[in-house]
C-alpha cells in the first residue's frame, strides 16, 4: 500500500453479517467466507467492517495514508482482495466518493407497510401467496406402519388415527378448491388415512376436474394392492400417486403395487423414508433390483428422525461450513432466509377434522366451516407462526452470523427439538 | 456471419470519474476499480484479454490513461476478478430477443378486473372552467367532443353490480381490499346528484372481500356547496390549483374571469370548518407551465397550506399541428424548473417522490437491482435465465390499475389515454366487456411494437405507456416508433445519470428504499 489516501470498499454482492460475537463476510460468487471473531486481534478489522456496513457509508469509507498503511488494515485489504470481496481505489482517481448500490431487501407490498397505509390492507392480494394445500381427507387405515403417527410430521406421508374417525366431506373439499381458484396453486396434496377407502370416492373425481393444479395422492402400497378398482381416478396427466416406502416392507407386494399403477397407465413416484445410512444403501439396492422387472420412477429419499438416530442426522443433515462453499447460497437465498420461512411459506395443512395448520408443529389456525381459507391465510400472515419463522427470530440462530446463509427452519427442527442442527458453533 | 450481440454488462463512468459495471441480467451494480474498468473497455473494443495479457512485459508497468502505471500482477488480479464475474453471469452475450414477451389472455383480464383498485367515473364532461391547457381542449387531437353530457346514475349501478361478481369471486385474491370509487370530470361537482346517489348505493353493496372508499378530483369552484357531504363520506379530495393568482391564470371561467379568488376562498373555508379533514384528506395537483415554476408552486402551498402538491407536466402527446408553437411556449419541463429553484435541495427533500426526477431514480433503484421485489411471491420465484416481461412496453394490463367510464358510458383502462381506445360500454341495463376481444386488441397493439421492444436495452425496465405512442402517431397505426427506444450506449448514459445523482445525494438512495412503496 502506498502512503496515500484511499477509498476502501466491500463489493455490493458480498453478504455481511455482524453480531456481538464478531463479523462474517460471504462471497456468493465463489462461496468464500471471512470470519472475524470478537477479540483484540481483530479489533481494527471489526471496526472497519462496522464502519463500512453503516447504511450511510454505502460500504465505502475513506482511509488516510496512515490508516492505509497500518498493519491490520493492510491485512484486511489483502484478505478482501484475495477473496474478491472488496478493494481500495486511490482517492485521486475520482473527485467524489464513489457510490455503492448496497443491497436492502425491499418488498413493495411488505405486510407491515400495507398495515400502516389506510388505503391498503395486509390482506391485499394475499391469496397469491398460497402455493400448496396438503389435505387429509380421512384418518383411518388398516395398515400398521411402525411410526405411522410421526412420519407425516417430518415428511410428506399419510397417517392414521387408531380411534375417532374424521372425514372431510366432499362439500368441504369443494369449498376449499373453489376458494383457492384465484391462487393458481402449484400443487395440491391429498392424503389420508387410506384415501382409497374414502366413503365418498365417486364424488372426488368431479371435484378434481374443476382444478388444473397438479394433484399428488399419498397411498400406502398395500392399499394400492387391496383396492385396484379405485385406481381409475388417477388416470390423468396432472395426477400423481405418491407411495411412501418405509422399512420393513413386503418386496413382492410393493412390486405388485407398482405394476398395478404402471399397467393402469398411472403416474407415480416414491417417497423413501430413511432412518439410517444402512437403510439408504439397502433401499437403493432393492429398488435397483426391482427396476429389472418393474418401472421405478422418481424416488425422493427423505430422512426421518426416530428419536435415536441423531448420528445419522449429523452425517447427512447437520450444516457445516463446507456446505456453503459447496452449495454456494446466492444473495436471493439470503434475502429469502432473512424475510420468510421458505419451507412453510405458502403452505396450509388441512386435517380430516377440518383443522387448518401452517405447519403441523404449530398451533391450529382455524377450522374449515368456521373459517374460510381466506381467513386462515390472513390469520397466518398476521400471526406468522410458521410463514414468517426465520432464524433471526429464534435462539441460538439469531446470535449466529450464519443465520442468513442457513436453510429455513423445517419440520426436522421441531422433531429433533433444536434449531441449530449444525456444526457451526463450538457447542455442537 | 457477424453476430450482432451486446454484452449484458454495461460499463459506465460518471462525470466525477468513478467507474461502475452494471449487469442487466443479474441486476447487480458494481463499483469498479479503474484497472478492472480499463480491462472491460479493452474487452468491449474487441481485445482478447487471454492473448493480450501474455504479450505484456511482466517486469514493466502498464500505463493506463487517466489513472497511471499499473503492475503486471495487478493486471492479472483484475483479470481474475473479471473471470469470476463472467463465471457468475456477467458479460453474457445479449442478442436481439434477449427479452421475451408473452401474450395477454382473457383470463389475465378477468383476473385483473377481479382485483381492481380503482373505478373512475367521468361524472360529467362539462366544466365550469375553461383552462387554456385542458387535456380535452384546443391543444389536443385527443379531445373527444365535450358535449355537456352527464353520466347516468343507472349506468353506474349497472356497472357496480357487474363488478361485484368479480370482486366477490375467488379470483379476487384479497381480503378486505380497498377499492377507490373516484369521481372525475369535467368538473364532477356539476353533477353532484350522481355522486351522492352512487355513494349511497355503493355503501349498501354487500361486498364479500372488498370495500369502497371515495375520491374526487375537483377545481374547488363548488366546494363550498358540497364540502359537508365530502367530509361526511370521508372522501379523499384532489384539488387542481396551479399556485398563486398569476400561476393560476390559465384556469379561468368561460367568460375569461379568473378563478383564483373563488377557489382560494372555498379552500380556506374548508380548512376553517374541517381542519382535521383538510390536513388528512386534501391533496393538491398543480400543472406546471410558463406562468409558474416548481419554486413558486412549492412556496405557495407550503406557505398557504403547509402542503406539498403533486406537480404535473402538460401532456406532450397528441398536440395539434397548428398549436405546436403555442404549446411549446406554454410547456415547462419539471426537471429544468426544479433545477432553476433557489431552494433546490430543500424542495427535493420535501417534495421527494412527488418530483419526476426522483421518480426516475426510484424506478432505477427498484427495477435495476436484485433486491427489490413487488411481493413475497416475486422474492421466492426462481431467478429467470433470461429477462421475461409479460408484455412489451410498460403498459398496464387492462383494469389492473383502474377502470374508467366516460360520461357517454364508454369503458377504457385509464382516463389519461385517448378515448379512441374504448374497450367496452355500459348502458342503463348492461355492461359490454368482452375479455377475449380486449385481449386480442391489446395483443394487436403490442404486436405493433413487439419487435422494437425486443431490441431495446430499456425493455426490461420500461415504463412507457403504449397508448401515448399510438395516439401521437395517429390511430389506427400500422407500426409504432418509440422515441425512448434506446441503444446500449444511451441506456448506459441514463444509467449513469442515476448513479451520478446518487454520488451527489447518497442519502436519497436510502430514503427511496425506506420510504417509497409502489402499490399495485
Amino acid at each position: 500500500m502506498k502512503h496515500i489516501p484511499y477509498w476502501l470498499y466491500i463489493d455490493s454482492y458480498v453478504h455481511i453479517s455482524i453480531k456481538k460475537s464478531g463479523a462474517l463476510l460471504y462471497n456468493p460468487l465463489n462461496g468464500n467466507i471471512l470470519e472475524y471473531s470478537c477479540n483484540d486481534e481483530n479489533k481494527t478489522i471489526l471496526s472497519l467492517i462496522r464502519k463500512l456496513s453503516t447504511f450511510k457509508n454505502h460500504r465505502v469509507i475513506s482511509l488516510t495514508p496512515e490508516q492505509a498503511t497500518q498493519v491490520e488494515t493492510v491485512k484486511f485489504i489483502e484478505q478482501l482482495r484475495i477473496n474478491f470481496m472488496g478493494d481500495v481505489i486511490e482517492k485521486s482517481a475520482s473527485s467524489v466518493k464513489p457510490f455503492q448500490v448496497i443491497p436492502y431487501v425491499k418488498i413493495q407490498r411488505d405486510m407491515n407497510i400495507l398495515k400502516k397505509n389506510p388505503n391498503t390492507s395486509p390482506g391485499d392480494k394475499m391469496m397469491t401467496y398460497l402455493d400448496e394445500l396438503i389435505i387429509f381427507i380421512n384418518n383411518r387405515c388398516s395398515q400398521s406402519c411402525p411410526s405411522c403417527d410421526r412420519y407425516f410430521l417430518q415428511v410428506p406421508c399419510c397417517t392414521a388415527k387408531p380411534a375417532g374417525e374424521s372425514i372431510l366431506s366432499p362439500r368441504q373439499i369443494a369449498s376449499i378448491l373453489e376458494e383457492t381458484r384465484g391462487s393458481h396453486l402449484d400443487a395440491i396434496h391429498i392424503s389420508g388415512g387410506d384415501i382409497l377407502s374414502y366413503p365418498y370416492w365417486d364424488e372426488l373425481e368431479p371435484l378434481l376436474e374443476k382444478t388444473d393444479t397438479p394433484v399428488f395422492f399419498y397411498i400406502h402400497y398395500l392399499n394400492i394392492v387391496e383396492h385396484p378398482g379405485r385406481l381409475n381416478l388417477f388416470k390423468k396427466d396432472r395426477l400423481t400417486v405418491r407411495i411412501p416406502v418405509i422399512f420393513p416392507f413386503d418386496e413382492e407386494k410393493m412390486k405388485r403395487a407398482f405394476l398395478n399403477l404402471y399397467e393402469a397407465g398411472i403416474q407415480y413416484d416414491l417417497i423413501a423414508i430413511i432412518q439410517s445410512n444402512e437403510e439408504y444403501a439397502l433401499l437403493r439396492e432393492i429398488l435397483e433390483r426391482l427396476s429389472d422387472s418393474v418401472s421405478i420412477p422418481g424416488v425422493m429419499y427423505l430422512p426421518f428422525y426416530n428419536g435415536s438416530n441423531t448420528g445419522f442426522f449429523k452425517d447427512i443433515f447437520y450444516v457445516t461450513r463446507g456446505d456453503f462453499k459447496d452449495k454456494r447460497p446466492q444473495n436471493r437465498d439470503i434475502y429469502v432466509n432473512s424475510t420468510l420461512n421458505r419451507v412453510f411459506f405458502g403452505k396450509l395443512w388441512i386435517k380430516a377434522d377440518g383443522s387448518v395448520y401452517s405447519n403441523l408443529h404449530s398451533s391450529k389456525i382455524g377450522k374449515i366451516g368456521e373459517y374460510s381459507v381466506y381467513d386462515c391465510v390472513f390469520r397466518e400472515l398476521q400471526r406468522g407462526e410458521s410463514w414468517w419463522k426465520t432464524r433471526k427470530r429464534v435462539l441460538p440462530c439469531k446470535n449466529c452470523n450464519y443465520e442468513g446463509l442457513c436453510p429455513s427452519i423445517s419440520a426436522y427442527n421441531y422433531a429433533i427439538g433444536r434449531y441449530d442442527l449444525c456444526f457451526l458453533s463450538q457447542d455442537n | 456471419m457477424k453476430c450482432e450481440c451486446m454484452s449484458s454488462t454495461i460499463s459506465i463512468e460518471t462525470p466525477r470519474k468513478n467507474k461502475y459495471l452494471f449487469d442487466q441480467l443479474e441486476k447487480i451494480t458494481l463499483l469498479s476499480h479503474p484497472v478492472m474498468y480499463f480491462l472491460v473497455c479493452l474487452k468491449k473494443e474487441g481485445t482478447d484479454l487471454e492473448k493480450w495479457i501474455p504479450r505484456l512485459d511482466r517486469d514493466k508497468e502498464i500505463m493506463i490513461d487517466d489513472y497511471g502505471p499499473v503492475s503486471f500482477p495487478d493486471i492479472l488480479y483484475y483479470k481474475s476478478k473479471l473471470d469470476l464475474l463472467e463465471q457468475n453471469g456477467f458479460f453474457k452475450p445479449v442478442a436481439p430477443g434477449w427479452i421475451s414477451f408473452s401474450s395477454l389472455s382473457a383470463g389475465d383480464i378477468e383476473n385483473a378486473i377481479s382485483n381492481i383498485k380503482q373505478i373512475t367515473l367521468e361524472v360529467t364532461d362539462s366544466c365550469n372552467l375553461n383552462c387554456e391547457y385542458c387535456g380535452y381542449g384546443k391543444f389536443y387531437t385527443n379531445a373527444a367532443g365535450r358535449s355537456n353530457k352527464n353520466l347516468d346514475p343507472a349506468s353506474v349501478k349497472t356497472l357496480l353490480i357487474y363488478l361485484k361478481q368479480f370482486l366477490d369471486s375467488p379470483l379476487n385474491q384479497s381480503l378486505d381490499r380497498t377499492v377507490f370509487l373516484s369521481f372525475y370530470g369535467g368538473e364532477p361537482l356539476l353533477n353532484f346528484s350522481l355522486i351522492e346517489e352512487t355513494v349511497q348505493y355503493a355503501k349498501q353493496m354487500d361486498l364479500k372481500r372488498a370495500h369502497f372508499r371515495f375520491s374526487i378530483t375537483t377545481n374547488a369552484v363548488l366546494l363550498d356547496k358540497y364540502m359537508d357531504f365530502l367530509v361526511m363520506e370521508n372522501f379523499t379530495v384532489y384539488i387542481s390549483l396551479d399556485g398563486n393568482e398569476i400561476n393560476q391564470s390559465y384556469r379561468v371561467y368561460h367568460n375569461g374571469r379568473p378563478s383564483f379568488q373563488n377557489i382560494i376562498d372555498n379552500i380556506l373555508l374548508l380548512r376553517e370548518k374541517y381542519p382535521g379533514f383538510f390536513k388528512e384528506n386534501v391533496q393538491f395537483n398543480s400543472v406546471l407551465h410558463n406562468r409558474n415554476s416548481v419554486q413558486e408552486i412549492y412556496d405557495f402551498f407550503k406557505n398557504r397550506f403547509d402542503k406539498t402538491p403533486r406537480i404535473l407536466a402538460l401532456n406532450t402527446y397528441g398536440i395539434k399541428e397548428e398549436f405546436k408553437d403555442k404549446f411549446r411556449n406554454t410547456y415547462k419541463n419539471p426537471k429544468e424548473s426544479l433545477l432553476e429553484s433557489n431552494d433546490y435541495s430543500k424542495i427535493e427533500e420535501e417534495m421527494f417522490i412527488r418530483l419526476g426526477n426522483i421518480q426516475e431514480h426510484a424506478t432505477f433503484v427498484f427495477q435495476s437491482t436484485n433486491f427489490c421485489f413487488m411481493n413475497y411471491k416475486d422474492l421466492l420465484a426462481p431467478v429467470p435465465k433470461k429477462v421475461i416481461r409479460p408484455y412489451p412496453t410498460g403498459t398496464c394490463i387492462p383494469f389492473s390499475q383502474k377502470l374508467f367510464v366516460t360520461a357517454k358510458g364508454d369503458i377504457l383502462s385509464c382516463e389519461r389515454i385517448s378515448q379512441e381506445f374504448v374497450l367496452g360500454h355500459v348502458s342503463l341495463e348492461t355492461v359490454s366487456l368482452d375479455f377475449e376481444s380486449i385481449a386480442q386488441k391489446y395483443n394487436h397493439w403490442f404486436d405493433l411494437i413487439r419487435e422494437q421492444c425486443s431490441r431495446c436495452s430499456l425493455a426490461a425496465t420500461c415504463t412507457q405507456c403504449l397508448f401515448f405512442l399510438i395516439h401521437s402517431q395517429q390511430y389506427p397505426a400500422k407500426k409504432v416508433v418509440c422515441p425512448l427506444s434506446k441503444n446500449p450506449s444511451l441506456f448506459a448514459r441514463s444509467f449513469a445519470e442515476s448513479i451520478d445523482y446518487f454520488e451527489k445525494n447518497p442519502s436519497m438512495y436510502d430514503k427511496i428504499l425506506k420510504e417509497v412503496h409502489i402499490e399495485s
